[in-house]
C-alpha cells in the first residue's frame, strides 16, 4: 500500500516536515517493498488552499495512508472525505516513521491542527 | 424610469440617468463625507438622488444623515451543492475553480464554502448537471427613503469574502433589475456610488458600469500614489475620471503634476480645516458647514450637470 510522508529531503533518512500544507516535498513509499519515489506539490507560492492541493495531488497519487506532522483543517476535510487516515509523529526520519506505523505506534489524526496551515 | 423629455435631455448616451461613482486609491480620505455632501447638494438643486453605499465591509454613510428606520433585504450567492448520486467524480469543477473552493477526494467532490466566489462556473463546466445552488447568505442591503433622497447601503456578512457579489446585488437594486426581493428603487435623477477604498475587486465592482468616477485624494505622496493606481484602475473599465482633493493646501502641486501627466481635470478643491474634523466627529458631512465647502458641492452639482446637458 501506497504511503505518503511530508518530507524535507528526497529519502528515507531525511526528516519528516511537521507542516503537510507546507511541505515542499513528499516520499511516496510502498509499505510492500520500501520502494519509494518523490512528489514535489509545487504549491508553495499559493496563499490559500495550498493544504487542499496537496491533499488532492497525494490522493490523485494513490496514496492509501499519510503521515505527517499535523494538517489544517481544509486538508483535513480532504483526507476524511476519501476516508485516507492520517498519521502523526512529532520528529524524526521517513525511515524511523514508517517503522513505527508499522509497529502500528503512530497516533491517528482526529481532527485538524494548525488552523493556519490549511 | 420617468420618461419626461426634460429629464432625457440631461442623461448619458446609455439611456439612465447619470450614474457617478466616487472612489479613492486608500481609505481616509474623506471620500464618504464628499459623497454625502455631494448627494444633499444635488437634493437642493432640486434632484431626486439615490446614495448607494457600496462600501460593504464597514458602510458608513448612513452615520452623516438622520434616516431613521430602514427596510432590510438578505442577500444570498451562489454557493455550489454538489448531488454523489450523480457526480461522476470527472474533477471538471475541481479544475474549473480558480479559488480552489472545490477539492477532490476519491470520486467525491467537496466544497469549502468560505473560499466560493460565487462565480457559478462551476456549475456550468459540470457536464452532468450534478451542480445546484444552495445559495448561502452574504450580507444584507437596507434602504432608506427621506424625501427625494434615497439611501441604500450593502453590509457584508462578518467572515464573508463575496465583496463583490453583495455590490453586484446593490447595483443591480439601484438600476432596477432586481428580480428577487430586495426591492425597487425609486425614480431618480441622479444615482451617487460610494465605493469602498483601494483597488482591489471589491472597488472595481463598485465603479464598473458608472458613467463617471470622481476620485478622491489628498495632496500628499501617498496621495498620489494612491491615486495614480484608483487611475489605472479606473482606465481598465475606460471610465471617465475627474478628481477632488480634499485637505487641499498649498502643496496641491504633488497632484496636479500626476493630473496633468494623465490628461484629468480636477475639479473641485476643499480646504483643509479643523472645522471639517469637528464635523466629521459629530457626524455631519463636510457640505453642511456652509462656505467654501458648500458653494465647492453646489457648483460640483452644476458641473456634472454640464456633463449630460
Ligand atoms: S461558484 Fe465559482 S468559486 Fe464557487 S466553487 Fe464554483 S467555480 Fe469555485
Ligand atoms: S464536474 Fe460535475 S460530475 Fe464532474 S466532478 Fe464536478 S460535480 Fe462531479
Amino acid at each position: 500500500m501506497l504511503i505518503g510522508i511530508s518530507i524535507r529531503g528526497d529519502h528515507l533518512d531525511a526528516p519528516v516536515d511537521l507542516r503537510l500544507g507546507r511541505a515542499q516535498m513528499f516520499l511516496l513509499v510502498d509499505s510492500d517493498t520500501e520502494q519509494f519515489k518523490t512528489l514535489d506539490p509545487g504549491a508553495g507560492q499559493i496563499q490559500h488552499g495550498a493544504g487542499i492541493q496537496t491533499a488532492q495531488m497525494l490522493l490523485k497519487a494513490g496514496v492509501k495512508a499519510v503521515i505527517s506532522g499535523d494538517c489544517g483543517p481544509k486538508a483535513f476535510q480532504v483526507f476524511q472525505a476519501a476516508q485516507v487516515p492520517l498519521y502523526s509523529v512529532t520528529g524524526g526520519t521517513a525511515r524511523e516513521a514508517l517503522a513505527a506505523w508499522r509497529r502500528q505506534e503512530l497516533p491517528v489524526i482526529g481532527q485538524p491542527g494548525g488552523m493556519g496551515h490549511a | 424610469m420617468n420618461p419626461a423629455p426634460a429629464h432625457q435631455a440631461a442623461r448619458p448616451a446609455t439611456g439612465h440617468p447619470p450614474w457617478i461613482a466616487i472612489a479613492s486609491g486608500k481609505g481616509g480620505t474623506g471620500k464618504t463625507s464628499v459623497a454625502v455632501s455631494l448627494a444633499l447638494a444635488a437634493v437642493q438643486a432640486g434632484k431626486r438622488v439615490q446614495l448607494i453605499d457600496a462600501d460593504v465591509e464597514g458602510p458608513n454613510a448612513h452615520h452623516f444623515l438622520d434616516l431613521g428606520a430602514s427596510a432590510e433585504t438578505t442577500i444570498r450567492s451562489m454557493l455550489p451543492v454538489i448531488a454523489p448520486e450523480t457526480c461522476t467524480g470527472c474533477g471538471a469543477c475541481v479544475e474549473f475553480c480558480t479559488f480552489h473552493a472545490l477539492a477532490a477526494a476519491g470520486n467525491k467532490v467537496i466544497v469549502f464554502p468560505d473560499l466560493c466566489h460565487a462565480c457559478e462556473g462551476c456549475r456550468e463546466v459540470c457536464p452532468v448537471g450534478a451542480i445546484t445552488d444552495g445559495a448561502q447568505e452574504i450580507g444584507v442591503i437596507r434602504h432608506w427613503q427621506r424625501g427625494p433622497l434615497s439611501v441604500c447601503q450593502g453590509a457584508l456578512q462578518i467572515g464573508q469574502v463575496l465583496s463583490p457579489a453583495l455590490i453586484r446585488a446593490l447595483h443591480r437594486r439601484g438600476r432596477g433589475e432586481a428580480e428577487d426581493s430586495a426591492g425597487r428603487p425609486p425614480d431618480v435623477d441622479l444615482t451617487i456610488v460610494d465605493a469602498p477604498p483601494g483597488t482591489a475587486c471589491a472597488m472595481m465592482a463598485a465603479i464598473r458600469g458608472a458613467d463617471h468616477l470622481l476620485l478622491v485624494t489628498e495632496p500628499t505622496p501617498f496621495g498620489r500614489h494612491d491615486l495614480d493606481l484608483a487611475m489605472q484602475a479606473a482606465a481598465t473599465l475606460r471610465l471617465p475620471v475627474e478628481v477632488i482633493i480634499n485637505r487641499s493646501n498649498d502643496h496641491d502641486r504633488v497632484i496636479e503634476d500626476l493630473c496633468r501627466a494623465r490628461a484629468v481635470p480636477i475639479v473641485a478643491r476643499l480646504p483643509e480645516s479643523r472645522q471639517v474634523a469637528e464635523a466629521y466627529a459629530e457626524g455631519r458631512p463636510m457640505g453642511s458647514l456652509g462656505p467654501p465647502w458648500a458653494t465647492t458641492f453646489t457648483n460640483l452639482v452644476t458641473h456634472l450637470e454640464g456633463l449630460w446637458a
